[in-house]
């Protein structure tokens, strides 16, 4: 990881960090590949190019991630400008060439009924490893916000799966 | 389900799901795809201008319009026969005025030799003018005058 190691605009923190990145945008454009790298090439760029300056106050990882969201969402909004298409948290798609077990399909079926905050702390903590205070500061909530979040967000999870292992034994 | 196993079974879905990451140069050398506008957003954007425009032209004939009426009275011309140095042409600024001097206005072509005679000077305001009569176009006093838009000229009688 390139936590704090890295200066701004240092190539090298970024590349560290470019796989989770990229589960990051995909989780974020719905499991849209396409528009993952659209996003990630935009924050990149804005990276890079010191637009989006980081000022030592969270860990590099968490910058970048704070980034990579804003930009997506900008482009959403610009694409919802554009096409009159606004993203609905359909359910989560996945490469042709990786169909996962029924467990892990499950499991992303019952991410993708979560609100889109929950699903996005599951994201950042339980795939990411990112503390929960990280996760608040990447999403832009208070730290209380984020607990009630995760904790909903977990319930919820299990249930589904609980429900899914039982149809399915 | 302990948080163990839930961690370990989202994190696998999550890289499941977005299979492996195209490389960083591929990333960064990408040129952003711009959606085609649908028909509807062009729909919207041509409205939305229509719509301007349609307004920005109700705006201009409306103020065009409302300064022809308040220059209306300004057309006069003061009639040939009347066209004569000691003559002068007033004209109401008001739809209807009262029956003080005063709300005369200035509006005909002032003798060349009176230096006095400035747009908007009121009638009683003028040292020079120390009598008054209102004749009409024909040059007839006019003793009970209507007091509209119609133009009236004032005799002047110098000292």
């Amino acid at each position: 990881m390139a936590d704090g190691q890295d200066t701004q605009g240092d190539a090298g923190a970024l590349e560290a960090l470019h796989p989770d990145a990229w589960r990051w945008a995909v989780h974020l454009t719905y499991g849209d590949r396409e528009l993952a790298q659209d996003v990630l090439h935009d924050a990149y760029l804005a990276i890079l190019d010191g637009k989006a300056k980081w000022r030592r106050q969270s860990t590099y990882k968490t910058f970048v991630f704070g980034v990579i969201r804003m930009t997506a969402k900008s482009v959403f909004r610009k694409r919802a400008l554009m096409t009159f298409r606004f993203p609905t948290g359909k359910p989560h798609d996945m490469p042709a060439q990786a169909r996962p077990d029924p467990l892990l399909r499950g499991t992303l079926q019952a991410m993708a009924r979560l609100p889109k905050r929950q699903a996005e702390l599951v994201q950042l903590v339980f795939a990411q490893d990112l503390t929960l205070e990280d996760a608040a500061q990447v999403m832009g909530i208070s730290i209380g916000s984020a607990r009630t979040h995760y904790a909903r967000a977990k319930a919820s999870l299990r249930d589904a799966l609980n429900v899914e292992a039982t149809d399915e034994r | 389900m302990s948080d163990k196993h839930l961690h370990s079974l989202i994190r696998k879905a999550s890289e499941a799901q977005a299979g492996s990451a195209p490389s960083l140069r591929r990333i960064q050398s990408r040129s952003q795809r711009h959606p085609p506008m649908r028909w509807r957003a062009w729909a919207t954007a041509v409205s939305a201008c229509l719509v301007l425009a349609l307004g920005l032209m109700i705006s201009i004939t409306s103020t065009v319009e409302r300064e022809e009426t308040i220059l209306e009275p300004d057309l006069f011309v003061l009639p040939d026969p009347l066209e004569r140095s000691d003559w002068l042409a007033y004209v109401s600024s008001q739809d209807v005025i009262g029956p003080s001097r005063s709300d005369w206005l200035l509006a005909g072509m002032p003798p060349q030799d009176s230096p006095f005679l400035t747009d908007g000077l009121g009638a009683d305001q003028s040292p020079e003018f120390d009598a008054f009569m209102l004749v009409d176009q024909s040059g007839a006093p006019v003793s009970d005058p209507e007091f509209t838009n119609t133009v009236y000229v004032i005799e002047r009688t110098l000292p």
